[in-house]
């Protein structure tokens, strides 16, 4: 019987891989567990508090809100996800370049890291999305744009500590060359902290994804996405309507706490002998917009 | 000890009488100061700007004009123009031609400006003189509504009679000098803000005021708030309320917590819902009028599908009216069935035939070349709560019909270019026409001139019908071409023909004297506070 590691015994990593499951398990089944369809107006049912027929209620348009938090899973996962794969599959070779020829092309790439980071994320994401359109993949590639940075500033870091290691040296005195070095034997040993980011940037690109959608930048009414509906919801809170805008907030509460604590399990995972130095459970590190802490000091 | 002891009494008694006074001076400033909540502050101050809501509003209030019409009070207590009587303003009286081909204006003596300045013809003629040379909405009422080709139409009689000769006979001659957008300038005032770059002060009208109307800008702050002032010399008496300040509160529900928490004394433009909340809380009412809007889609007659016939009424098959007044409109609004305003002479619904009939729909598409549907787009406005609803709904009921209609939600200027430049194939547009006359009405929608005609509706039939109308003074016949245009309309349908929102407005119950005119706009020299 195969042993169950360490890392996924503790309870923050049962909850979130649950909770995980839970969400694959609303993608696959969203149209046969769905009661309504999403996007299907039925203005004689409008604002309906939750009952038997509706139990989250409708919308203002008779919209099913359960129906609508269910197949929002689909598309705030899937941009989520998406946009995050994108910015590691940019992300890491550029981290991965800069960070072993350095020179000025390196830091010509940090200034511009800077420029995208310093920027006010929304202000950003509105800005490129008016620009590119209110379309689901101009989101993720929004999203993209800014977790690029992270994760080649985060490779970099790794790379350059590694890249004056021996086996480097040796690599290189056995007639390796560059990209030989760099992807064979650099690379693998540099992603660990970049695996751990993609679980807490999904987290984050739910929020930002829903953030963007609440502010009106994000997809197009009437898809089912949660920062819409919560934003739709919010114009009716004074009127006594809350489950427009509380059950897709709790869907958002869920899924980002889920990715933050896989982004911990996955730590665990990588580094044993950090988990094991760690006695206490695993804090739920809550993702927090901008550059990832300790990566900043390797910026030239 | 007496006089240690009087000290305190004294000091007392004079504490008091001074809170007495604060107390008092106070409570007067608060019932001459009204506090006005809405969705934006206006985009320019100056008459020559396109019209908006709140462009609107601001005139009503800091310009006067020539004539106004008479009041009535309508079943609910309100205000309302009696569009059958004509009554003199800053104009005194006036004459018609005998052949309505002329008006002569007798100036009323001793009207000031807020600046002190007192109205003469000269202010009147620069005004004309302004508007004609800046060639915006006073040069497009004269040429387009009088059909005046040179400014040589204006004429000063004297220091108070002003003439204006038209080359048709026009039934609209007296009655256009009412409009919103015509009001008279305070020429002396503006003209110490000319310089060579700017002849017509255009930069000091658009930030600031100088009329002869009951209030004055004190404060212009776009994004944020506009402060009136009370002209204390405006001629049917000062303004009960010496200040009103209107706050720029863009969403609806912030302003109706505000006049639920009495931090405001008016708010407008409430949704139907919020309305209705607003109905029910006791330091609260609401006034609703029918108005003059018309709310539609319109879908651009040029490119396909919408240029043919069928769809555009296959479209007009596949709207559930009832569904939407009750869910949307709460009941506050009624469909609009015609390009004219049911409260306009010459109005007539008798041949509207849509209901909600999708195998009719289904029918014309397959007449039409599209019996599978088509895909298209629905533009409207961010900060539409209603538009965003309807379009929703309308989406799901185009789907019967296999029509895949995409949302596109945008900013209002870009909406506006969007659809000036024919690059989105539908989109609403909430409009009214100020002047209650069915040929203007339809000059302004319809006429295949007309330049805010975006949906590109061209029928040779009805812009000949518009421009007898125009220069016709036989009312019977009139009002029989109006009624042709109204069924041709109609029946090829160039909108989606929607709803009459109404006009609500919410206030405390210490607000009184609620008033409601064409431009929907409200007039705060009605108004007052208890």
């Amino acid at each position: 019987m195969t042993r169950v590691p360490q890392a996924l015994r503790r309870p923050a990593a049962v909850i979130g891989l649950a909770l995980l499951l839970m969400q694959i398990a609303l993608i696959v089944l969203a149209p046969i567990i769905s009661p309504y369809s999403p996007m299907e107006a039925d203005p004689a049912a409008s604002l309906q508090p939750p009952s038997m027929a509706h139990w989250f209620g409708t919308d203002i348009t008779g919209m099913d809100v359960l129906s609508r938090v269910i197949h929002a899973t689909r598309i705030n996962l899937l941009i989520s996800v998406s946009s995050v794969a994108l910015a590691f599959v940019v992300g890491v070779p550029l981290g991965l370049v800069i960070g072993y020829y350095r020179g000025w092309l390196s830091g010509l790439a940090m200034r511009i890291f800077d420029f995208v980071q310093a920027f006010p994320i929304f202000v950003l994401g509105m800005a490129l999305v008016s620009v590119t359109g209110q379309e689901i993949w101009n989101v993720a590639i929004v999203l993209a744009v800014l977790f690029i940075p992270i994760f080649a500033r985060l490779i970099r870091a790794e790379v350059l500590s590694l890249r004056e290691r021996p086996f480097v040296a040796a690599a290189r005195c056995s007639g390796a060359g560059d990209l030989d070095i760099m992807f064979r034997h650099i690379l693998p040993n540099a992603l660990m902290p970049a695996m751990v980011q993609v679980s807490i940037s999904i987290g984050m690109a739910i929020l930002l994804t829903a953030g963007l959608s609440f502010i009106g930048a994000g997809v197009r009414m009437p898809t089912p996405e949660w920062g819409l509906m919560v934003s739709t919801g919010a114009q009716q809170m004074i009127l006594g309507v809350w489950w427009v805008s509380l059950f897709p907030g709790l869907a958002i509460v869920v899924a980002v706490l889920c990715f933050a604590l896989l982004g911990d399990v996955v730590r665990d995972l990588l580094d044993p002998s950090r988990a094991r130095k760690t006695k206490a459970p695993a804090g739920v590190a809550l993702p927090v917009p901008g550059p990832v802490p300790g990566t900043l000091g390797e910026s030239r | 000890m007496i006089r240690m002891k009087s000290w305190p009494v004294t000091l007392s008694a004079m504490a008091v009488a001074l809170m007495a006074t604060t107390t008092v001076v106070s409570a007067q400033s608060a019932k001459e100061t009204l506090l006005v909540a809405g969705p934006r502050t206006p985009e320019s101050l100056d008459q020559e700007y396109p019209p908006t809501e709140a462009g609107h509003e601001a005139r009503r209030n800091i310009f006067e004009r020539l004539l106004v019409y008479g009041t009535k009070t309508d079943e609910n207590g309100a205000m309302v123009e009696d569009f059958s009587k004509i009554e003199g303003a800053l104009a005194e009286s006036y004459e018609l031609g005998p052949d309505n081909k002329s008006i002569t204006f007798h100036l009323r003596k001793g009207v000031k400006s807020a600046a002190g300045n007192e109205m003469t013809a000269d202010d009147v003629m620069w005004t004309f003189e302004r508007g004609w040379n800046m060639k915006a909405t006073f040069q497009w009422y004269m040429t387009q509504i009088l059909k005046i080709d040179s400014f040589d139409a204006f004429q000063k009689i004297d220091a108070h009679t002003v003439k204006i000769t038209i080359p048709n006979p026009s039934l609209l001659l007296d009655r256009l000098w009412i409009n919103n957008d015509l009001g008279i300038i305070d020429s002396v005032e503006a003209k110490k803000h000319i310089t060579p770059e700017d002849p017509w002060a255009a930069r000091f009208l658009a930030t600031d005021s100088a009329s002869f109307a009951p209030y004055h800008v004190a404060r212009y702050a776009p994004g944020q708030e506009v402060v009136y002032e009370a002209n204390p010399y405006y001629y049917r008496g000062a303004a009960a309320l010496k200040k009103v300040i209107f706050k720029e509160m863009p969403t609806s529900a912030n302003r109706l917590a505000a006049l639920q928490g009495g931090s405001i004394d008016v708010a407008e433009w409430l949704t139907p819902r919020e309305i209705a909340l607003a109905a029910n809380i006791p330091t609260v009412k609401v006034w609703k009028v029918f108005g003059n809007y018309t709310h539609r889609l319109e879908m651009n007659n040029n490119t396909p599908p919408f240029d043919k016939k069928e769809v555009r009424q296959a479209m007009n098959y596949l709207v559930s009216r009832p569904d939407i007044e009750g869910s949307v409109y709460m009941g506050t609004a009624r469909p609009t069935k015609s390009p004219v305003s049911e409260i306009y002479p010459a109005y007539t619904d008798e041949k509207f035939p849509y209901t909600d009939n999708v195998a009719q729909a289904k029918q014309l598409l397959a007449k039409a070349g599209y019996p599978d549907g088509f895909k298209t787009e629905i533009g409207y406005r961010t900060g539409e709560p209603i538009e965003e609803q309807i379009a929703v709904i309308l989406k799901t009921s185009f789907a019967r019909a296999g029509i895949n209609a995409e949302l596109v939600k945008l900013p209002s200027s870009s909406l506006v270019e969007r659809y000036s430049k024919g690059t989105i194939p539908m989109y609403f547009i909430r409009d009214m026409a100020i002047v209650p006359d069915a040929a203007y009405v339809s000059n302004l929608f319809i006429n295949s001139k007309s330049m805010v005609n975006y949906s590109h509706y061209k029928n040779e039939e009805v812009d000949q019908l518009i421009n007898k109308a125009l220069t016709s003074t036989d009312v019977a016949a009139r009002e029989a071409d109006m009624k042709r245009v109204q069924e041709l309309v109609i029946d090829e349908a160039p909108w989606v023909f929607l709803f009459n929102p109404g006009y609500q407005l919410a206030v405390r119950t210490n607000v009184e004297g609620f008033s409601w005119y064409t431009p929907n706009s409200n007039s705060w020299y009605d108004f007052k506070k208890k």
